[in-house]
Order: structure tokens, then sequence, then C-alpha cells
């Protein structure tokens, strides 16, 4: 990017004559540079109302704009709701695993006398483990 | 300069703080700043014959009121998209809050087991 280069722009005569505020101009051609493509000198002929237009969609702007700040403000709390039931789960999850190997040894110990379905009970806890687990790797 | 030789000419010199948003300009154009100089020149060429009055207060304006309804329009996008993934949010919370319930009752028979 050159720092040092200068750039002028070409303003016709009797254009530069009729403006007052050249700064100005330049300066609101560039803030409404993709938009000048889009002025049709017939379209602008027909508007001679152009100040109610413009208070008419500036007032649907607003509306419109006031129903997406409520719907991000909703979004952000089922988010944060969801994210955190999420962690829990994942929490809750370890916690399982951890107490499924304390029941692992006891089963080695007391065998028979445990009553528990260890396979279903296991699968169950791989279930979760995995889906947990393995998501929040996908995650990151 | 490829415009008509008939017409004279100003020469405007884009300020420091003008050139950094020229620079942004192309950047979010994906375009080069020379480039935007001579479709402003062209616009401004375009527009020099139908010289009035209120030709530019109303160009403005009317570049302003294409603006806004294009904010309009994104912000309607917007909307839709925002509703879309509230929705799935909301598919997950059902989802986490029916695995959540599941993990606590076999966390409870498992710690009650270990007890034993």
């Amino acid at each position: 990017m050159s720092e040092k280069r200068k750039f002028n722009i070409w303003i016709p005569d009797s254009t530069a004559e009729s403006i007052p505020d050249l700064v100005d101009l330049v300066e609101q051609l560039l803030y409404y540079f993709p938009y000048i493509f889009k002025v049709d000198l017939e379209e602008l002929k027909k508007k001679d109302n152009l100040e109610k237009e413009l208070e008419e969609v500036n007032k649907e702007f607003n509306q419109i704009s006031q129903i997406y700040g409520k719907l991000r403000q909703e979004y952000g709390v089922i988010h944060f709701e969801a994210n955190e039931l999420y962690t829990r789960n994942t929490l809750t999850g370890l916690k399982l695993g951890m107490l499924m190997k304390k029941l692992e040894k006891a089963k080695s110990i007391w065998g028979p006398k445990l009553s528990l379905d260890y396979d279903s009970a296991k699968e169950i806890i791989k279930h979760y483990s995995d889906r947990y687990l393995l998501k929040r790797e996908e995650e990151i | 300069m490829s415009f008509s030789k008939k017409k004279k000419y100003v020469k405007y010199q884009l300020s420091y703080k003008q050139k950094q948003k020229l620079f942004k300009i192309a950047q979010q154009n994906n375009t080069n700043p020379d480039k935007i100089v001579n479709q402003i020149e062209e616009f401004l060429d375009s527009f020099s014959e139908y010289d009035k009055n209120d030709l530019w207060e109303k160009l403005l304006s009317f570049l302003h009121l294409k603006m806004l309804e294009d904010k309009t329009k994104q912000r309607s996008d917007d909307i839709i998209e925002t509703k879309k993934k509230i929705n799935q949010e909301k598919k997950f919370l059902i989802e986490y809050e029916d695995d959540y319930l599941t993990i606590v009752e076999l966390n409870r028979a498992l710690e009650s087991l270990n007890k034993v």
C-alpha cells in the first residue's frame, strides 16, 4: 500500500462551481460508493418527494432493527442456556465414567453379589461420553 | 483521464483520511483504489450535464435512500437467519435437557450402587 502516493479526482468544472463544499462531496461519494451504481437519472428525476420517502424507509429500518435486536437477544439467552447444559452434561458424563471405573473395581472384588447389568450401563455411558466428548473435540 | 476534451475539470486531491477510506473501500470491494477513483470520476462526469440547483442534494439523498433500502433488506435476511439459529438452538436445548435427565438418573443409580 503506497502511503506516499497521491490520489486525485477530476471533478467537472460545472459541478465544482455549483457545489459549495467539495471536501464534503468527495467524502459522501466515498461513503456511498457501492450505491453510486444504483443511481439512474430517469428514476432520480421522477423522485419529487425524496424527503418523505427517506423518512418512511428510515422508519421501516428502525422497526426492523428493533426486531432484529430482540431476536439477537433471544438467541443470546438460549445459546447461553444450551451451552451451559452442554457443559454440565459433559461434566456429569465424565463423573459417570469415573464411577463406572470404581464399579469395575467393585465387580472384581464382589463379583456376582452385585446385580448390575454392566454391559448395558457401559453402553449408555459410552453413548453419552462419545456424544459430549467427541462433540467437544469437533467444536475445538 | 479519458473524458470529454471539451469539458474542463478541477483537480481535487484526496486528503490523508480520504485516502485511507479509499484503500478500505478498495479492500472491501475487492478492487484497487485507481478503479474506484475512475468510477467516481465517471459518476461525476455523467451527472455534470444535468446541473441544476438541487441536483447534488437530491442525488445524495437518493444515495442515502438506496443505502437504507439495502440495509433494511440485509436486516430482514439477518432476521430470517437468526430465527433459524434460534430454532436450532431450541432443538439442542431440548436434546440436552433429555440427555441431562438420563445422565442424572444413571448417575444416581450408579452412586447408590457404589455405596453397597
